[in-house]
């Protein structure tokens, strides 16, 4: 079985030549080596199946999954999982990230997104500031549903949509690439956008105040004046009082304790904090569902500690 | 006597976990000087060993404690004379507390594991409930109530399990509560403020004094995941032994003992980014200055089910130091820049946080999401059912996430909603003032009929019909908008299925009904209509209208005061309608003559009592109430039931058939329990009610049993606020009414006394006010019907020691006298018999010389039966806090009056005799007068005390032995009673019944004005009589004696 990728040999850097249309038979051709087994290295959240379960990260992924073979794509994704990529670093100009193979000093991989030009920012600026969704969940921490359609109004596309638009690297002797060491980096990644969406908009040239400061700027459709800085701040002081002014109070509790009710009883709403947070990122079950147990346990135990008594002693005079 | 404090360490390090540090101040031994010598902090001189800290503790909560003994060092205010004890401590050393300073001392203690630490606080029984021998130091206190907001949160599921880097290399798994409700913040203030200052003492390395957010955050966190751990054990989840991946061990390690994750760093770091990431979501409500609100506003009038718009959530600003600021969405956007000013505040980044606002709560409230698609959003439209949803289930978990929610002023007010409203209607035939005695069957005497109501309109099941096939939870009935919810819907079906809409209750039903159900099978009960005569009873039963005052009965020998003639109508009104009553009034206010007027009242309309009346009252009294009955109800008989000649078996009921009063105490009705049984009484009376305080005990459940038409229970101190109390006597008075003990316990005692809710208080109060009449001196109707000083005679009875010893002495003594010839020398013995007579009156430890140096009074009272009436009557004193001087002529006594009085009711005693140094002498005084937290019991010796001082901060005053000199006791009672004195004062003389005591006063009253001729100089006439005079004054009789 062979596949076909649109190569863009200018793209990269190493020789690459037609030889590199890859086959399963090349690929036995390069033997994979066993690496170094670490256990300092960033583990993927996903263990099994489907890497990712949100639509954006399986959309980076998917741009992976156009340039590499499946070989690399599951030594990439096993790499990802046992903690081969030891570490993601946000430079300049793209991302540089430390991948342990079968040598002991790690390979370097570079990944970089080409960068959107200020005229293709302006028009993506322009659609995304039609509407407060794509900026209310961007700053919730999710990556807006239509974001897509937002870029492709605009002519662009957020996503690496051609080879042009990622631009890998790595130090390690396979002549491949993307190889499996990239395919690592690129899987780890697709989990870091769940919790930080503005990491792809980086990576197309855009930090998040930039994004944000240009969407104010359309939204007062205005010029942006600087207020004055005035302000108080509020809140508690972190100061006591030293212990040696207290010697007339020392053993009193303070006023206002009189009346201090508590409500111990069940939530309105079962497990509020946990819904509050939603399911976190990280874990592929349900955290309400696994955790939902204990949390009545306690609840359970806590009502009865409350209420429930053991015969009073009777204490004092019989 | 020990005070007993809890001190919270908190880890040194962020991967420990602190300790919970029990011990106790001791005054059970004076403590010895200590030197300080080298750099070490020497022991704290006076602090419970561990033993003892044991015992405590067992006795105090039953849980055998395991805990570990240790120390911790802690600053201390010290004098020269070493560390100063806690106010708490009431001590019989003598301190110098002038110009303290902190010096670090050690304390021995023990330290308690959370669960244990937490048993402990939960199980501290409230302030009155406390043995005598121990008090709770304020910081005992602080951290019960800290652990009642970690409990709190684990009921309430606020709790949230974490990864908190602890160093370098340690990563554990954590439970933490989740405190960031809207009460919350206000509450955390509360305790940060009001830490004792001694919880911040402890000296460790390199900290001065931990500041009190350090040690609340620790002791909340410690305490909460400690018992997260330990209580949700029941529920953990499983993993299978291939999930190794670090969420995996940190969710395995949330249920282990040990918090920390054996895992490498590097991915545990991962995790971490990740989770933080995660824990954003907590905190996307704005930010220190100001949260996003959300408004929802109604519309004008009800539109169809089918309108998606016609309510509107308005999108808001809302500054956090006052809610009332509120900046709308519309100018929001129309600020430039970074930041925006309205209404003095400047907000920075007002349109992102808005923005990220209401991206995160459009996670809880779907519907938001709509009018993300604009690009400046300042409004929601909402159809009716997205509006309830809004309020229903959104509107708390968007408050709980920190937004602000205002929602229509209408929707938490009760009557929104689908209620019962109750009908009640006397049976005809019955009317309110004549109800005639034991001649109307008070079964199913009341009648009720239930009705559907929605806001003020009652539904008929066709009106009912027709607001369901709207099919809007919301609907608006005559301009008021109403919810009408699904569950609602089934409920009121449920309730007409299950429910007759009309039945028949007798009266403690239906009051029950009326006065305390809120909600009966899901429906709220919202209003209770009585009718016909009912209306006009119920209005006065629960005293919202004045009752029918009765005449005065002609028989009783004395004047009421206007405030008791009312008492003995409601007495009587009460028992009419077969309802048990707790006469409260403070002590002197006359609950004797009310209960005497209402059984006269009753003699003399029916000529005679329709069966004996039981008066139970404890030992020390019941002769106080012959004497009352002989005095003011002569018309009644009476007959003291005690002493070992009590009558038995059938003499005794043959006895009592003629009698209107049978007069016993507590003791002996559990003792001849079989024989009181066999009456029939008309009525039972509890005089002193207060010791049937526990319920469980044979001698409650004899009184609770024995069979009576009428209950009537007598006590002086605040009965509404002691809930143990309280139920035990109602349980005695209308039994049932308040529900089981236990559930008495739940609904009631621990959400009031624990857990101070201010419902359950409000609903307990209304429930049992119309069986309670309290009036206290202070109420202006009764304090102007009150004489200024108001004198009484306190009866009291001889223990049996008292007894044995004054009869030895009267019989040696007289021999001696009859065989003296010399007058000088007579005159001696006689002096030398009345005063050891006296001193047995007083208590036999003073007879007996046993007081002194290194006397420690152990179980005083049951030897002398003044001094436990006294501490019967302090006991009411000082539930009411108030204060009293106390007299007595010999030193001797009064030391012992002052270390026994200072242990059995722990509070501040203090003494002064004629050895009083002057400078002490006005510091006493001083503190008595001025010093909020002085001594509340003040005893002096009557010479040294009796004249010249101001002591107007006492409003009773006691003799406890007598001088038998009018004028020289009215100058003593004159301390309290001067220029200054503000209330009323009362006057108790104490007088033994059958001795000596009894017939000199009796000779004094019947002669007042002889008296102070005769007797003015002193005892010296009684030297004056020939012995037989003397022995018919001396002689013991013993018929008086119990």
């Amino acid at each position: 079985m062979t596949r076909n990728y649109p190569l863009q040999l200018t793209v990269y850097p190493l020789p690459i030549t037609g030889e590199f249309i890859l086959s399963d038979q090349d690929y036995e051709y390069y033997k994979p080596t066993k690496p170094i087994e670490t256990d300092q290295g960033i583990k993927a959240h996903s263990k099994r199946g489907e890497f990712v379960k949100n639509w954006w990260a399986a959309r980076w992924i998917k741009a992976l999954e156009q340039l590499v073979d499946a070989g690399r794509l599951r030594r990439g994704r096993a790499y990802a999982r046992s903690g081969q990529v030891l570490a993601i670093e946000e430079k300049q100009d793209g991302l540089l990230a430390k991948v342990q193979g079968s040598r002991a000093t790690p390979y370097k991989v570079t990944i970089q997104l080409q960068p959107l030009s200020e005229t293709q920012w302006n028009a993506v600026t322009d659609v995304l500031a039609e509407r407060a969704i794509f900026t209310a969940q961007l700053l919730a921490g999710e990556m807006p549903q239509q974001i897509e359609e937002a870029f492709a109004a605009a002519g662009v596309s957020l996503f690496p949509a051609t080879r042009a638009d990622l631009v890998t690297n790595c130090t390690c002797p396979d002549p491949a690439n993307p190889c499996k060491h990239v395919a690592a980096t690129h899987y780890i990644l697709g989990e870091q956008f769940d919790e930080d969406p503005f990491l792809l908009f980086r990576l197309r040239g855009r930090s998040q105040e930039q994004v944000m400061d240009a969407l104010r700027a359309r939204r007062s459709a205005g010029e942006a004046v600087q207020l004055a800085e005035t302000g108080a701040t509020y809140g508690p002081d972190e100061t006591a009082t030293p212990l040696d002014a207290t010697l007339d109070h020392f053993w009193t509790m303070g006023q206002g304790m009189a009346q201090f009710p508590t409500n111990i009883k069940p939530p309105l709403t079962p497990r509020p904090v946990l819904q509050r947070l939603g399911q976190p990122t990280f874990l592929a079950e349900n955290l309400e569902q696994l955790l939902g147990p204990a949390y009545d346990a306690m609840m359970n135990a806590a009502l009865k500690a409350a209420f429930s008594e053991t015969e009073e002693q009777e204490i004092g005079r019989g | 006597m020990y005070v007993l404090h809890v001190h919270w360490q908190p880890p040194a390090t962020p991967a420990e976990m602190g300790g919970v540090l029990l011990w106790a101040e001791s005054a059970s031994f004076t403590p010895t000087k200590v030197e300080r010598r080298g750099r070490k902090p020497p022991l704290h001189p006076f602090c419970a060993d561990d033993k003892t800290i044991h015992q405590l503790l067992h006795q105090l909560t039953g849980v055998i404690t395991t805990g570990k003994t240790g120390q911790v060092t802690l600053l201390v205010p010290t004098t020269q004379w070493g560390p100063l004890p806690s106010p708490h401590l009431l001590h019989d050393w003598a301190v110098d507390a002038r110009s303290p300073t902190l010096a670090a001392w050690q304390i021995p203690g023990l330290w308690l594991t959370p669960a244990t630490a937490l048993a402990l606080l939960m199980k501290l029984p409230s302030a009155q409930d406390l043995p005598h021998h121990l008090r709770l130091g304020d910081d005992c206190r602080y951290w019960a109530v800290a652990t009642n907001l970690v409990l709190e949160s684990l009921a309430q599921q606020k709790v949230l399990p974490t990864l908190s880097q602890v160093d370098a290399k340690q990563v554990q798994a954590r439970w933490q509560p989740v405190l960031d409700g809207p009460r919350d913040g206000p509450r955390l203030a509360r305790l940060l403020t009001a830490m004792p200052p001694v919880c911040r003492a402890e000296v460790q390395e390199g900290v001065e004094a931990s500041l009190p957010r350090w040690l609340l955050d620790t002791f909340l966190n410690t305490m909460t995941d400690a018992l997260a751990r330990q209580w949700s054990q029941a529920g953990q989840p499983s993993f299978t032994f291939r999930q190794t991946e670090p969420v995996y061990q940190w969710l395995r390690a949330l249920f282990l003992t040990e918090p920390t994750i054996p895992s490498a760093t590097a991915p545990l770091q991962r995790l971490q980014t990740s989770m933080r990431a995660w824990l954003r979501n907590l905190h996307m409500a704005g930010d220190r200055h100001f949260r996003i609100a959300l408004r929802l506003e109604a519309p004008q009038q009800q539109v169809s089910a089918q309108a998606t718009d016609a309510w509107v959530l308005h999108f808001l600003l809302q500054a956090r130091d006052d809610p009332s600021l509120l900046v709308p969405a519309e100018q929001v956007w129309q600020s430039r820049g970074n930041d925006l000013t309205a209404l003095g505040r400047r907000f920075e980044q007002p349109q992102e946080k808005l923005l990220a606002g209401l991206g995160y709560a459009a996670r809880l409230f779907e519907p938001l999401r709509r009018s993300l698609q604009s690009a400046r959003p300042t409004t929601l439209p909402l159809s009716a059912d997205e509006a309830f949803a809004f309020l229903r289930t959104a509107a708390s978990l968007l408050e709980e996430s920190g937004f602000g929610v205002l929602v229509p002023p209408w929707w938490n007010k009760p009557g929104t909603r689908l209620g019962v409203r109750l009908h009640m209607q006397g049976r005809k035939g019955a009317r309110v003032d004549s109800v005639a005695a034991g001649g109307l069957n008070l079964e199913k005497l009341v009648s009720y009929r239930w009705e559907l109501s929605l806001g003020d309109t009652t539904l008929t099941r066709a009106e009912f019909d027709a607001l369901v096939a709207l099919k809007s939870p919301l609907v608006q009935i005559r301009g008021q908008w109403v919810q009408l919810d699904p569950a609602q819907i089934e409920a009121a079906i449920r309730f007409w299925n299950k429910h007759e809409p009309e039945a028949e209750v007798d009266l403690q039903e239906a009051l029950r009904l009326g006065l305390s159900a809120e909600n009966i099978d899901g429906l709220n009960i919202d209003e209770v209509q009585y009718e016909g005569w009912l209306a006009d009873w119920m209005a006065r039963f629960t005293q919202n209208e004045p009752l029918t005052v009765l005449p005065q009965p002609a028989t009783l020998h004395a004047q009421l005061r206007p405030y008791q003639q009312y008492g003995y109508s409601w007495l009587d009104f009460l028992r009419r309608w077969n309802m048990g009553a707790c006469l409260a009034d403070d002590m002197g206010l006359g609950k004797t003559i009310q209960t005497l007027a209402m059984l006269l009242r009753e003699k003399e309309l029916q000529g005679h009592l329709p069966g004996p009346v039981l008066l139970v009252a404890p030992t020390s009294v019941v002769t106080n109430w012959a004497k009352e009955i002989d005095r003011f109800a002569p018309d009644l008989t009476a007959f003291v039931h005690q002493g070992m000649h009590r009558l038995r078996g059938e003499a005794f009921i043959e006895q009592v058939k003629q009698t209107d009063i049978v007069l016993t105490s507590y003791p002996l009705v559990r003792r001849d329990e079989e024989t009181l049984n066999q009456v029939d009484w008309f009525g039972v009376i509890l005089d002193e009610a207060q010791n049937i305080k526990n319920a469980e005990t044979k001698q409650a459940r004899a009184l609770r049993q024995l069979p009576a038409t009428f209950r009537l229970a007598l006590t002086g101190t605040p009965v509404e606020n002691r809930l143990s109390e309280l139920w035990s006597i109602m349980h005695f008075l209308n039994p049932g009414y308040l529900g089981s003990r236990q559930t008495f316990r739940q609904r009631f005692a621990l959400p009031i006394e624990r857990y101070e809710n201010a419902e359950a208080a409000q609903q307990l109060r209304k429930l049992v006010a119309p069986f309670i009449l309290r009036r206290v001196k202070t109420d202006p109707t009764v304090i102007q019907d009150l004489p200024e000083k108001q004198e009484t005679k306190v009866y009291c009875h001889l223990s049996p020691e008292q007894a044995t010893l004054y009869e030895a002495v009267v019989r040696e003594a007289l021999q001696q006298i009859e065989s003296t010839e010399d007058d000088l020398q007579r005159r001696g013995q006689v002096l030398a018999m009345l005063m050891k007579l006296k001193q047995i009156c007083n208590h036999p430890a003073q007879f007996l010389h046993q007081i002194g140096d290194g006397y420690t009074p152990n179980g005083e009272e049951t030897r002398s039966g003044k001094l436990e009436r006294l501490v019967e009557m302090l006991e009411e004193i000082m539930a009411v806090n108030d204060r009293t001087l106390i007299f007595t002529q010999f030193a001797e006594m009064g030391q012992l009056l002052r270390s026994y009085l200072q242990q059995r009711l722990s509070v501040p005693t203090q003494f002064l005799h004629g050895g009083t140094p002057t400078r002490q002498r006005t510091t006493m005084i001083e503190r008595f007068q001025e010093d909020p937290d002085g001594p509340p019991i003040f005893i002096l010796s009557l010479k040294a005390g009796g004249t010249g001082l101001n002591l107007t901060r006492a409003n009773h005053v006691f003799h406890f032995d007598r001088w038998w000199n009018p004028a020289v006791e009215n100058q003593a009672t004159d301390r309290a009673f001067r220029i200054g004195q503000q209330r009323n004062v009362q006057v108790h003389k104490f007088v033994c019944v059958g001795t000596l005591e009894e017939k000199i006063d009796d000779m004094i009253e019947s002669k007042k004005a002889l008296a102070e001729s005769v007797v003015g100089s002193g005892e010296h006439w009684l030297t004056e009589m020939s012995t037989n005079e003397l022995r018919a004054m001396v002689a013991l009789r013993r018929e008086m004696l119990a």
